[in-house]
Formats: structure tokens, C-alpha cells, sequence
């Protein structure tokens, strides 16, 4: 049976800007984890904050059995969240939730916008490991809304930043390359959206993960439905069951 | 030390333990597979069932309040026809007691979703959402007033033979007049507590958290509210009674059958931990072994002065 199980953070890392990082140790989940899962973890203050929250996997270090959270602080949970400390246990829930499909035939082409960067860390990490063809666009306002500069220096990685204090300056969309790839993509919705509108009318593939307000992320309470086009019309579809990651195509932008 | 009883008679039904889970946090079934062992729970009633699909309210749907949560996802569903084809017999591989929660936009579709599932076997009661809003008549819930209450039960009553529960909104002045009402039309049982009215507002954009704008709320934040309403029914209704709202703990389960619940319903907490009703099962005959409490069904409405 699935079930939430206490986990000791092993270490944390403030990365200025309110962005923070916690490690956990864990074989059973870095065993089969793979980018597009997520973690639903009760961040403890039960009477005030019932509800757990939703974490994408950040990087993997299968070799050590460690895994990663990557967050920033913008509300309750992750502000109490934030406040653990290396040696303390926080109860985690998965992964849950689908995988980004990589395609063997394409280049595939990862497209992070801020925090969005997430499940990309570890995607690029397996892409080169297998040989197969990518370039990560990673995008943020300025350079302390980028992370993982070192980390990410061992692929092909092209920064950008609207200010221009590093990287490219400007929007991540100008950047993107006209063709036909596989597209993978995290962060704001209006990025997404742009990603997606891009290579719309090309034989690209787009595929996003998307973000909703989360109940349960085991499937139970429809909380964290969106519309999605299927084969019987325009569905509210769960993000924490059916998803999160979904053909672009198949999304209702105008939400 | 010998096991505590935990069995329950409600009418026709038997329990074999008090813990239920609630229509709406529990999906229908399947999405529970992989957490719990289905055949552990007392009980399982569906989420609400309407004749015709339903796509539900669009996102936001749910907000976390203090204590619990504010939702308005709006009766999504696959209606009757998927239900039969599809979630029955998924259920055939277990032996858990199953309800199904019937919901009506009018009352003519509850008595259509009833005549349709009358006779699956696998279907152990009725539980008649009598919270839905009405589109004929403003939005109002059926259970906000008497008379739609009674003749609501009384068309369904007429049409099966299994059990029928009604289950009522706590947002009404007089909580007795429509359990009564529900036990005149030939209720079996009563479900109390749905969720409360509520809403919350972001101040920034001024605009309601939630699409729908008001919604249910839930959570342990309105027990002492539902247990009270509980209790005043319990007094005034002699039809058994599956009590809920915010139970989280064995002593919650406990509290509310000594107020006069005969069963509980699981809900928020099955959203915070799909375990959450095992844990509580558990931990309901661990209290009782530490009471000395030898069978639950002794508590019902066994409150001392």
C-alpha cells in the first residue's frame, strides 16, 4: 500500500530570495521517481494548515538514495516548511502523479520558467546520461531567481533574464528554436502558454505541467481539476491524477 | 484482553465498525485501491451520483480555511449510466457495505437515479444528497426546507427497497423540524452533518477564493457545530443516525456516538491522509480497550449528565 511516510530531512539549503531547498533520503522513492511526479507533504501545524501540499521532484542523486524538494516560500505551507531543519521528519506522500515523456527521436527542448525549473534538474541529468539530444532554457527575472548555475553548467543550459544580469536578456520565448522537437515545459501558466502558442502551428510536440490549488493528490476529492480538451469534449480533468503533466494541445488556455 | 466490539445495527444494515467513508473525499472507490484495504472500512458511500454527467464548477475549487477547507467542486460526475457500467463492478471484488449518494438538480432526477440503480445487488443504501442546489428554485437545497425534505424521501421511499438515508444541510434554524420531516417521509436514517455554508475573499484582488464564490465548509473546524446537531437530532428522531463533520480521531468517532450518532462518516480527513479511516478504526478499538468500553454500540446517545 501507498502511504505517507516520515522522512528525515538530511540537509537544506536557503538559496536567497526566499527559494529554499530540503534533501531527503529515501532508496524506495529515488528508485522509481521520475520528472513530472510530484510529493504531497503535510507540512505539520495540523489545526491551522490541514491540508498537505504538492512538491515536484527537484534533483536526484540515485548513486547516494537522495532526493530533493526545490521550493519558494509564497504562502502558510511553505513558510512552515521552510522553518525545518536538517534532522527533522516531515511526513511525504508519493511520488504521485505522471512522468514528462521524453522522446528518443526528437531533440527535446526543456523550457523552465522560475521556480519551473524543478523537474528539469534531474530530466537533464537522465537526458544526458542516456545520450540523448537536449537544450534547457531556463528563464527568471534576474539572475537571483535563477538556481543550479554549477549543477546546470554540465549541460546545455541557456539562461535568460528579463533585466539581462545574466544570461540572455529578455523573455525565454524569444529565444526558443523554430523546428520540430519535443517540447517539455514548467512555470508560470503565461509562459506555458507562450511556449505553446510558439510551436502551435509547427510539428512540435508540447507538453506542460500544470499548477492547480490541491486537496488531496491521491485522486479523492476533484479539487484540482482543470479543463481539459478529451475524446468527449472539454472535461474538468484532476492535475494530481490524470496529470500533472499534460499535452498542451488538450489545454484550455483561457481559464 | 478480548477485542472491543465495534459492530453496529443501523435498521437493516450491519456495520462492522462504525467508520464510514464520506461521499465526496473518497471518490468512488478505485482511486483508494492503492491506499487502504477497502474491505477494512465499515462502510463506503460514493461521490454523488446525477442522472446525466456532470462537469462540475471550474478552478479555483478549494481553499484552505482554518481548521479546514472551503470547496465548491460542484457535484462533478459520470452519472448513472458510467456508474453502473463502470464503478459497480469494481466493487463486486469487495465486501465492504456500499452506499450510494444520489443527487438531484429537481426532484424528479433523484427518483430517476434511484429507479435506475433499484436493483444492483452490490448497492447496500441510499444516501439522498438533500444538499444540492435546486436550478428550479434558486439554488436552495432541498433539506433547507421541511416539506421538500419530507416529499423528496417520500417519492424515493416509494420506488426501492433498500435503505434510504437522508443526508441534511447543518445550514438550517431548525435542525429537528427537518430530521423529522425526513422520518415522516420514511427515512431510514439521517446523514448529518453536509458541510456549511462558507467563503473567504482575497483582499488584494477582492475577488472570492473560489469560482463558485460560497462553498462547503469542512474540517475540524465545524465538530463542535456538527456534534451539536447531532446530539439535538438524536433526541428528536428515532431513526439511527451516521454522524459527521470534521472527525479526525478516535475520540472524535467516540464523541459523536455518545451524542447519539449510531455510525460516523470520514471526510477532510481522508483528503489530509487517504489512511486516515484505517488509523482511526485502529485506534477507536485501542481507546475503547482503554476505556473499558466493550461494545460501541452501547455508546449510542449514552451522553451522562
Amino acid at each position: 500500500m501507498r502511504k505517507y511516510r516520515k522522512l528525515k530531512i538530511t540537509d537544506k539549503k536557503r538559496w536567497g530570495n526566499n527559494y529554499l531547498s530540503l534533501f531527503f533520503e529515501d532508496k524506495e522513492i529515488t528508485d522509481k521517481v521520475f520528472p513530472g511526479n510530484f510529493f504531497m507533504i503535510k507540512v505539520g501545524n495540523f489545526y491551522k494548515n490541514i491540508l498537505p501540499r504538492p512538491f515536484s521532484i527537484a534533483r536526484v542523486f540515485p548513486e547516494k538514495s537522495v532526493f530533493e524538494i526545490f521550493f519558494q516560500v509564497v504562502g502558510d505551507g511553505t513558510k512552515i516548511l521552510s522553518e525545518y531543519n536538517e534532522g527533522d521528519e516531515v511526513e511525504i506522500l508519493g511520488p504521485v502523479g505522471n512522468r514528462f515523456p521524453v522522446n528518443n527521436d526528437k531533440k527535446n527542448i526543456l523550457v523552465a520558467g522560475g521556480r519551473g525549473i524543478s523537474p528539469f534538474l534531474y530530466l537533464s541529468k537522465i537526458l544526458k546520461s542516456e545520450n540523448i539530444d537536449f537544450t534547457l532554457f531556463y528563464g527568471g527575472k534576474s539572475e537571483k531567481d535563477l538556481m543550479f548555475k554549477d549543477y546546470l553548467s554540465e549541460f546545455d543550459t541557456i539562461f535568460i533574464t528579463e533585466t539581462g544580469d545574466f544570461g540572455q536578456k529578455g523573455l525565454i520565448t524569444e529565444y526558443l528554436p523554430e523546428g520540430d522537437f519535443n517540447i517539455m515545459t514548467c512555470g508560470p501558466d503565461i509562459m506555458m502558454k507562450k511556449v505553446y502558442e510558439f510551436y502551435e502551428n509547427s510539428d512540435s510536440s508540447v507538453f506542460v505541467s500544470l499548477e492547480e490549488r490541491m486537496g488531496c493528490g491521491t485522486g479523492i476529492c476533484y479539487g484540482c481539476a482543470k479543463k481539459i480538451i478529451t475524446p468527449e469534449g472539454v472535461k474538468m480533468v484532476r492535475i494530481c491524477q490524470e496529470g500533472p503533466v499534460f499535452d498542451g494541445g488538450k489545454v484550455v488556455w483561457d481559464e | 484482553m478480548s477485542k472491543p466490539d465495534l459492530s453496529v445495527k443501523f435498521g437493516k444494515l450491519k456495520f462492522k465498525n462504525p467508520v464510514i467513508l464520506a461521499s465526496g473525499t473518497a471518490g468512488y472507490g478505485y482511486e483508494l485501491e492503492n491506499y487502504i484495504d477497502l474491505n477494512e472500512l465499515g462502510g463506503f458511500i460514493t461521490k454523488g451520483i446525477y442522472f446525466n454527467p456532470r462537469s462540475g464548477n471550474p478552478s479555483p475549487r478549494i481553499y484552505e480555511t482554518p481548521c479546514g477547507m472551503l470547496n465548491a467542486i460542484g457535484l462533478q460526475g459520470i452519472g448513472v449510466k458510467r456508474f453502473k457500467s463502470e464503478i459497480l463492478p469494481f466493487w463486486k471484488k469487495y465486501k465492504t457495505i456500499l452506499g450510494v449518494n444520489v443527487a438531484g438538480e429537481d426532484e424528479d432526477e433523484y427518483k430517476r437515479v434511484v429507479e435506475y440503480l433499484k436493483d444492483e445487488k452490490r448497492i447496500d443504501f441510499f444516501e439522498i444528497n438533500l444538499s444540492c442546489p435546486n436550478v428550479h428554485a434558486g439554488g436552495k437545497s432541498p433539506s433547507w426546507e421541511p416539506e421538500t425534505t419530507y416529499k423528496i424521501i417520500k417519492s424515493i421511499k416509494n420506488i426501492s427497497d433498500k435503505p434510504i438515508i437522508a443526508k441534511l444541510s447543518p445550514s438550517v434554524t431548525y435542525i429537528e423540524e427537518i430530521g423529522e420531516s425526513a422520518e415522516k417521509g420514511g427515512a431510514d436514517g439521517i446523514s448529518l452533518v453536509n458541510t456549511f455554508v462558507g467563503m473567504a475573499i482575497d483582499i488584494k484582488s477582492r475577488k472570492a477564493r473560489i469560482s463558485n464564490v460560497l462553498g462547503g465548509v469542512s474540517g475540524p473546524a465545524i465538530k463542535p457545530m456538527a456534534l451539536a446537531l447531532v446530539y439535538k437530532l438524536h433526541k428528536t428522531v428515532k431513526i439511527p443516525i451516521m454522524g459527521l463533520g470534521g472527525i479526525n480521531s478516535a475520540e472524535d468517532v467516540l464523541e459523536f456516538i455518545i451524542a447519539g450518532a449510531s455510525v460516523v462518516q470520514i471526510g477532510t480527513a481522508s483528503i489530509i491522509d487517504p489512511a486516515a479511516s484505517i488509523k482511526i478504526i485502529k485506534s477507536v478499538e485501542k481507546e475503547m480497550v482503554e476505556l473499558n468500553y466493550k461494545k460501541i454500540e452501547k455508546l449510542i446517545g449514552k451522553m451522562e449528565k
